[in-house]
């Protein structure tokens, strides 16, 4: 996983709350074994002419910014891949008092694969709708702030999804720190198992 | 000190703090299927890893399937997804109940069917509707590819953060015709699409106690739809019994089955453990509920109308699904009637649908399709005779999947067209591009099937 520290680039703006992992990429969408292909897909039934993301501010913009509650349904991930395929490194989304600005399974998906959520509070995400697409703005993760034009915009996030941007983490290979953890959980739980024979094995050139 | 139902089983299942709060959980159940799993097996591959427990893996085939009896096309993307999970599945020892097989269904459905779905386990599966499990007193997640390559690596799944914890306390008896489908989308409706976000919900009280484990499943299945990390019951007698039925090959029998019930007796929020949110829901004066927008929050009570949008997100609702504001929903048309999903194909659902629809007849230029949870399901359906009923009023009779609910398979409602549906998500598209998707339990859809419009079924009864 490549590793996010800062990033600059351009914002398209696309305020909208409540954008569905279905909206980011339709189901019909998600038959293909691949990782990669999906940016094209992106936002692919809501793309009409007059589309945010379509406009001429927007082109080229490697930030993408929406209103509350992005990446909600599905666990799709593939929703994450095609964000960052149609060339997004980062997502800026608003916190309000009762919704957060992203899902918490899109959440965890964008920190696996390297995208990096931004949650602003109302004001700060204000200031980037105000200044529209194509925007210049800079995502600071290591000083957790977003900078346009003279203003710093602070955020905050878990240290834990943090660090693995940072770092551009191996997941499993940092899991498996924990292998004599693991396997003393293995030891002491069985999870009652299902009964032996209860399943058939089959044999891969069969 | 006392803890809640949560807690216990998060606790159960530590297997190392993690910075930030989270955890690493070492996972009992991980169900796996075709859509998105593909790339996770890949993973495996390309690093030289092995799936860690193949016991503890089950997979099957659900969203990708035909249901219309349509053979598989192998040329097509969706038959090589089929027969990708096929071969990953030989590869890595992973046991497989495939498109012919008597135990293939929705993963959901199935998990608690065959007994892979016990009290105070953990439970992950690539598909967020995971929370369904969480009916037996399970912690089950909906997860990430990523994470799903993750869990068949390690068996553990890491929590970046450990959940709030928020009780929906339920009280009073639901009326006749008024059913766990609707206690959930008006749970939603209460609290928001997003209402839920970062916490797990335990649902309490005497609403939920007194329903069968099919409608506990509806209501923790759409824990999602409000966006919590999982919703939970405290497992009791009636739990106990259903995981105790004879046609559970992987349950524990016997002295496991002892063990099983000694853990689940004490699966149980504790008397003075405190949530840090409590929401109640009284459902004495309940009425049918339905979705008139784009998100499973934008619900009414059947008698109702179509509210005056509060924000930018009902605006482009109302636009979306070609309403305006005061149009009741009794006055609305449909042209499809959906009755399947994970939220709502159990046997229970068709029999309490197949009950309204006994001696009726599908209006006019409605379609109308049932799609049963599971292989088995249809197959105890058919024992009973509820196929006749439904043929008989003039519905189709699919086989297992996941189908209409979410359109991958070619079971769509036509652009524009207005849908009924038992499923779970009403967004844009869901059931095809255009489609305009208005949730309801079983019963509200057979009795809008029959006279057409969005019908309260306690008028038909």
């Amino acid at each position: 996983m490549d590793a996010f520290t800062v990033h600059t680039g351009r914002i398209a703006v696309y305020d909208a709350d409540q954008v569905d992992t279905d909206r980011i990429i339709p189901a019909r969408f998600l038959s293909r074994v691949e990782r990669s292909g999906y940016g094209e897909l992106l936002f692919k039934d809501v793309r009409a002419e007059d589309f945010p993301l379509d406009r001429p501010d927007a082109a080229g913009a490697s930030v993408l910014v929406v209103g509350t509650n992005f990446g909600c349904g599905s666990s799709r991930e593939h929703a994450v891949w095609a964000i960052q395929q149609a060339g997004y490194r980062a997502v800026i989304g608003r916190r309000t008092a009762e919704t957060a600005g992203f899902s918490d399974i899109f959440r965890s998906n964008a920190g696996n694969c390297g995208l990096c959520l931004v949650d602003l509070d109302e004001e700060a995400h204000a200031a980037l709708v105000a200044a529209g697409s194509g925007a210049e703005a800079t995502v600071d993760l290591e000083r957790q702030e977003v900078r346009l034009g003279d203003k710093a915009l602070p955020f905050t996030m878990n240290p834990g999804t943090r660090e693995q941007l940072l770092a551009g983490l191996d997941l499993i290979g940092t899991t498996l720190v924990h292998e004599s953890a693991i396997g003393a959980k293995e030891a002491s739980w069985d999870s009652f198992r299902p009964p032996d024979g209860a399943v058939e094995r089959r044999q891969p050139s069969e | 000190m006392a803890t809640t139902l949560f807690e216990k089983v998060w606790d159960a299942h530590k297997v190392a703090d993690l910075p930030g709060g989270g955890a690493l959980l070492y996972i009992d159940r991980h169900l796996v299927h075709e859509v998105t799993s593909p790339q996770a097996f890949d993973g495996l591959r390309e690093a030289g890893r092995t799936v860690r427990r193949p016991d503890l893996t089950f997979a099957t085939v659900d969203h990708n399937v035909p249901t219309d009896g349509r053979p598989i096309d192998g040329a097509t993307l969706s038959g090589k997804q089929l027969s990708a999970l096929d071969r990953n599945c030989r590869e890595f020892g992973v046991p497989l109940f495939g498109y012919d097989d008597p135990r293939q269904g929705i993963v959901h459905i199935i998990g608690p069917q065959l007994g892979l779905t016990l009290p105070g386990l953990t439970i992950v599966c690539g598909d967020s509707h995971t929370s369904t499990h969480g009916a037996f007193g399970a912690l089950a997640f909906g997860i990430g590819t990523t994470e799903v390559e993750h869990v068949l690596a390690t068996q553990t799944l890491r929590q970046s953060t450990k959940p709030k914890t928020l009780a929906v306390e339920t009280t009073g008896r639901l009326a006749p015709g008024v059913t766990a489908k609707d206690v959930i989308l008006a749970i939603i409706r209460k609290l928001g699409a997003g209402g839920g976000a970062g916490y797990v919900v335990e649902y309490r009280g005497e609403a939920v106690r007194a329903l069968p484990m099919s409608g506990r499943m509806t209501i923790c299945n759409m824990s999602i739809e409000m966006g919590a990390r999982a919703g939970m019951i405290a497992p009791d007698d009636t739990t106990l019994e259903f995981v105790a039925a004879e046609d559970r090959p992987f349950a524990p029998k016997g002295e496991a089955f002892a063990r099983l019930e000694a853990y689940s007796r004490g699966l149980k929020s504790d008397e003075g453990a405190t949530f840090d949110r409590v929401e109640t829901l009284d459902v004495d004066s309940l009425t049918p509920q339905v979705s008139w927008g784009t998100t499973p929050a934008m619900t009414v009570d059947i008698d109702g109308a179509v509210p005056e949008p509060r924000d930018g997100s009902e605006e482009r609702a109302l636009r979306y699904m070609g309403l305006e504001p005061g149009v009741r929903m009794s006055e609305l048309r449909v042209d499809t009637v959906f009755i399947g999903s994970c939220t709502n194909a159990r046997l229970e659902d068709l029999r309490e649908a197949a009950a309204v629809a006994r001696g009726r007849k599908v209006a006019e230029g409605v379609r109308a399709l049932v799609v049963p949870g599971s292989a088995s399901v249809r197959e105890q359906a058919e024992r009973e005779g509820l196929d006749g009923v439904f043929k008989a009023a003039g519905f189709e009779w699919h086989r297992a999947g996941c189908s209409m609910c979410l359109g991958m398979n070619g079971d769509v409602v036509k652009p524009g067209q207005r849908s009924a549906s038992t499923s779970n998500r009403p967004y844009e598209g869901r059931q095809g591009p255009g489609s305009r998707t208005h949730l309801v339990s079983p019963v509200t859809a057979v009795a809008t099937a029959v006279s057409g419009t969005f019908t309260d079924p306690r008028t038909l009864v």
